[in-house]
């Protein structure tokens, strides 16, 4: 029977999958203090897309956001997660920049690293931000993307484990499982072929409950000596996003395990985060039925609402199974990368454009070629001969090829963005100004999210969402609202 | 591969497990021509329970339903439910009346029977109601209810099928998991250790899907043998239901099973009864995350929300947790009863009492001591001595020691409720006299079942409901609501 620690994703994957990482500073601040309390082994707080949304969707400062959120849980290790080449979706930043990234995320009082490349390439990448930090003391864990394909096997990942921990900067792995797809089976082989070759370093599980598998997955994992694991408040749990930090509990406890958690403070951040939702119009975590569906195309549960989105664009949107069948054919065909960030964003692309073209490989997206030529790194598996000369014969293809990924010096970059201080770099390499103007003019991060506390109000929102009527009008004892379009 | 079918559970077990019983031939009437077309081998239908809420919620005459119903599909047999002893919870129903209840049902168009003993030990009486189906041509499935506790091994269940299956009259057996606990595990052996006990007939599988296993499980009994399997439309399915049409036909076809379902009629039976759940007010079926406490306490996913409501009587509601604990050791103490009516039902008021009362088995319901007599056949395995010796002490049972239940005939049945029908005689048995009046004066049954349409009038409906206001008006194009309180 294990001692099983915990590691809180309510503030970063929680909401990235369910709320598409709009969670505002203010929305979190009122119960940070609890979460803070809570007993969690560390809490993941930092997406790389989080300075981007803030700033451009919410005119949010991300600084500011992190500091009040980092001061209200003085307690807590504070958690960054950084894909080893790049800040932004898709593109590739100057490892200067990467490096700056990481030395601020410390200074502004993160305490702990994941890093992750989707295609285990790039180990020299992941040891030297690693190292940074390490400098500042802090906790890094490199990342086993899990997924499933003939090259990744039980063999590939040991390998992989073993090339991740050979660095004394590197402190955990992580075994990562974005698509929810990995069984209990699976971890009974796996978990033992990765121990045996992570130089003794202590492993982590992080899976997706896309299909109601991962509390299982959890339970076998632990059996096997992995004794760390990832969940989210209930309301920010299950379906595209991890399992519920509640039922995880009691699923430890019939199972003979131990943790350190105060499960009293459980419920209070929950419905904390339920009102949250409901008042912003955010999705409410459901655990999804089993769905054999999910093994093929491997779409992490967040993606299918993009990818649906995209069709209806095109007046497509019942065409979505062939588009899941046409991603499962791209990703075999692209040398299986793993389905996360920047190859499930990828591949899906590629995927919707095959079908709304109706002819296969017509478009190609600049960062499809980038990914051929290597600049991502060397693909896993060899893409499909054809396919390659499709993308190579892109008009594109010649240009992109002549001009790899700039790695200008940091002196480099202060000149360009003009003398700001190193956090405002950070904004202006990733977000164009007129934005950081707008986020500045908006004045200080709010510390908390009005909630609607009435349930006539809340009946009037929804009543004007669904309306098709031109004239509405509304009126109780204390409310008067009209409608006209 | 195999080539699987499907039963229907939507309109009983669906309707059972979410709309607690509150379906009328109504709300299914519009759609059973889909329904019909769709391919499943049988439709359940039927059930006494069901038969009584018409009546008394209703005032919906069930036997006029019935023929609703059953001349709305003419080309699926229906199939109906019963326990070997009894048609009303918790009471032993005599032999004659049991006999007539098929008898009725076969004239009324049930081409098809489900039959069970939680016990597994009245092998008379399951066999000669099969008889009675079969001499109206009817099938007769005999069913093995799953429970898990040491005596409930797989061998149990080999020994259990072999005996059911021995009569000539008995076409099939099913393998039925009402509390969703059986693991994919389990079937691996059970499923092969039933078919090779049960002279070569078929069996069914119904698992329901209270902790996200029971499709795996489907899948396993499908690789081990079985293929007959129960499924709902998708907002009666999932939860304490069983799983959706929608995702099992996927699911086999990724294994690469067939079916003969026309998944087209799909889409729309789901739409009219979201609209029918969404009108009425009753529960859209979504599925639970793994919770390994429904395992333990196997406390059936409807009946929780019973007890909950039970011990808000005492106000201890924030008992339950120790209430699930104690149906267990109850269960333990009565030697292992299926969770099953009527055995469910008194473990849990068992469970209540000890709770509330702070002492254990301070008294006893008149069905505890009835199956301590052997009123329902002996125990799978004995009941622990020291509660025997409590119930052997209850003043009650002077009366009833060495009794067995009142077993008139039919003849004395007849002269007791007067000169009526068969069909009456049954309703009159089922339900209060008042009742029936009431239900007769309602007049005939509706065909059926008016659904809101408009999104606007739908949020009137929810935004009365929740709002507090005394006063509250809405106006739109074409509505003006007005409520005043």
């Amino acid at each position: 029977m294990a001692h099983v620690r915990i590691i809180d994703t309510t503030l970063r994957d929680g909401q990235q999958s369910l709320w598409g990482m709009q969670m505002r500073a203010g929305m979190a601040l009122p119960v940070t203090p609890l979460i803070d309390r809570v007993g969690y082994d560390v809490v993941d707080l930092v997406g790389s897309s989080m300075m981007e949304i803030m700033v451009r969707n919410f005119a949010e400062d991300p600084w500011e956001g992190l500091d009040l959120l980092v001061r209200s849980m003085p307690h807590s290790r504070i958690r960054a997660g950084l894909r080893n080449t790049g800040i932004i979706s898709m593109s590739v930043t100057p490892d200067c920049l990467m490096d700056l990234w990481v030395e601020r995320l410390c200074v502004h009082g993160v305490r702990s690293f994941w890093i992750y490349d989707v295609l285990h390439w790039n180990i020299a990448k992941t040891h030297r931000l690693a190292a940074i930090a390490k400098r500042h003391d802090a906790e890094v864990v490199a990342a086993l993307m899990y997924t499933l394909s003939p090259v990744h096997t039980d063999a590939f990942y040991a390998a992989k484990a073993g090339l991740l921990s050979d660095s004394p900067a590197i402190d955990r792995l992580i075994l990562y499982d974005t698509a929810g797809v990995l069984t209990p089976e699976r971890v009974r082989t796996l978990i033992p072929a990765i121990r045996q070759a992570c130089r003794g370093r202590t492993l982590e599980i992080h899976a997706h409950n896309v299909i109601g598998i991962a509390p299982l997955t959890y339970l076998e994992a632990i059996g096997l000596g992995v004794d760390i694991i990832h969940t989210c408040s209930r309301p920010l749990a299950n379906g595209a996003s991890l399992p519920s930090v509640e039922t995880t509990l009691r699923n430890l406890k019939l199972a003979g395990h131990t943790h350190d958690l105060d499960a009293a403070l459980l419920a209070p951040i929950a419905s904390h985060f339920e009102r949250v939702a409901r008042t912003a119009g955010f999705a409410i975590g459901q655990p999804n039925e089993y769905d054999q569906w999910v093994f093929e195309h491997q779409v992490p549960g967040g993606m299918t609402g993009t990818l649906r989105n995209q069709l209806a664009q095109y007046g497509m949107g019942d065409r979505l199974d062939a588009v899941l069948h046409e991603v499962a054919t791209v990703r075999r065909e692209l040398g299986y990368p793993g389905m996360a960030t920047p190859f499930s964003q990828l591949v899906g692309v590629l995927a919707v454009m095959n079908i709304v073209n109706g002819d296969r490989y017509r478009t190609i997206p600049d960062e499809v070629i980038q990914y051929a030529i290597g600049h991502y790194g060397q693909p896993v598996a060899p893409i499909d001969p054809d396919v390659l000369d499709r993308i190579m014969s892109a008009p594109r293809a010649g240009e992109i090829a002549a001009s790899p990924p700039p790695q200008p010096s940091l002196e480099e970059l202060r000149e360009q963005f003009g003398g700001v201080g190193d956090d405002e770099l950070i904004l202006r390499y990733l977000i164009a100004v007129p934005f950081i103007d707008k986020m500045k003019a908006a004045g200080p991060v709010p510390r908390d999210y009005p909630l609607l506390r009435s349930p006539a109000l809340e009946q009037a929102v929804n009543l004007m969402s669904a309306g098709t009527a031109r004239h509405l009008e509304l009126a109780t004892a204390d409310v008067r609202l009209e409608l006209r379009r | 591969m195999a080539h699987v079918q499907v039963i229907d559970q939507t309109i009983r077990d669906g309707n059972q497990s979410l709309w607690g019983m509150r379906m009328q031939a109504g709300m299914a009437l519009p759609v059973a021509p889909l329904i019909d077309r769709t391919g499943y081998s049988t439709v359940d239908f039927v059930g006494s329970s069901m038969f009584e809420i018409m009546v008394r919620h209703a005032h919906e005459d069930p036997w006029a339903g019935l023929d609703l119903i059953v001349g709305a599909m003419p080309r699926t047999p229906l199939r109906a439910g019963l326990r070997c002893h009894g048609i009303i919870t918790m009471s032993v129903t005599p032999d004659d009346l049991m006999d007539l209840w098929v008898r009725r049902l076969c004239a009324h168009g049930v081409r098809s029977f489900w039959i069970h003993d939680p016990l597994h030990v009245n092998l008379a009486k399951l066999h000669r109601l099969a008889k009675v189906a079969k001499e109206a041509d009817a099938e007769v499935v005999l069913a093995l209810m799953y429970s898990a506790s040491p005596i409930h091994t797989d061998d149990y269940y080999a020994d259990k099928a072999s005996k059911l299956a021995a009569s000539p009259d008995v076409d099939r057996l099913i393998l039925y998991d009402m509390g969703g606990i059986m693991t994919p595990e389990r079937a691996r052996t059970l499923v092969p250790a039933v078919l090779a006990h049960c002279h070569g007939k078929p069996v069914e599988i119904h698992s329901h899907n209270v902790t996200g296993l029971a499709p795996l499980v489907y899948l396993e009994a499908v690789r081990a043998g079985i293929d007959i399997v129960h499924t709902c439309s998708r907002p009666l399915a999932n939860g304490t239901s069983l799983p959706s049409i929608e995702m099992t036909l996927r699911n086999l076809r990724l294994h690469g099973h067939t079916t003969d379902i026309d998944m087209s009629l799909l889409g729309p039976v789901a739409d009219h009864f979201e609209r029918v759940a969404r009108t009425a007010g009753f529960t859209i079926g979504v599925p639970n995350e793994y919770d390994a406490w429904m395992i333990e306490h196997q406390v059936p996913g409807g009946m929780t929300g019973t007890l909950r409501n039970q011990l808000r009587q005492y106000a201890m509601e924030d008992r339950l947790d120790d209430v699930l604990m104690e149906t267990a050791r109850v269960r333990r103490d009565l030697g292992y009863p299926a969770m099953a009516t009527p055995f469910s039902q008194l473990v849990g008021v068992l469970a209540v009492m000890n709770v509330v009362t702070g002492q254990r088995y301070a008294s006893f319901p008149d069905e505890v001591l009835q199956y301590a007599c052997g009123w329902y056949g002996e125990p799978n395995a004995p009941i622990d001595p020291e509660v025997m010796d409590r119930i052997d002490s209850h003043p009650r049972m002077r009366e009833l020691r060495g009794t067995q239940p009142p077993n008139p005939s039919l003849a004395e049945i007849r002269r007791q409720y007067g000169n009526v029908s068969d069909d009456e005689l049954i309703l009159r048995f089922l339900v209060a006299g008042p009742h029936i009046d009431a239900m007769r004066a309602a007049g005939p049954v509706r065909r059926d079942y008016p659904v809101l349409a408009s999104p606007e009038l739908e949020q009137v409906r929810e935004l009365m409901t929740t709002s507090t206001a005394r006063h509250l008006e809405i106006l739109s194009e074409g509505l003006h609501v007005r409520l005043d309180r």
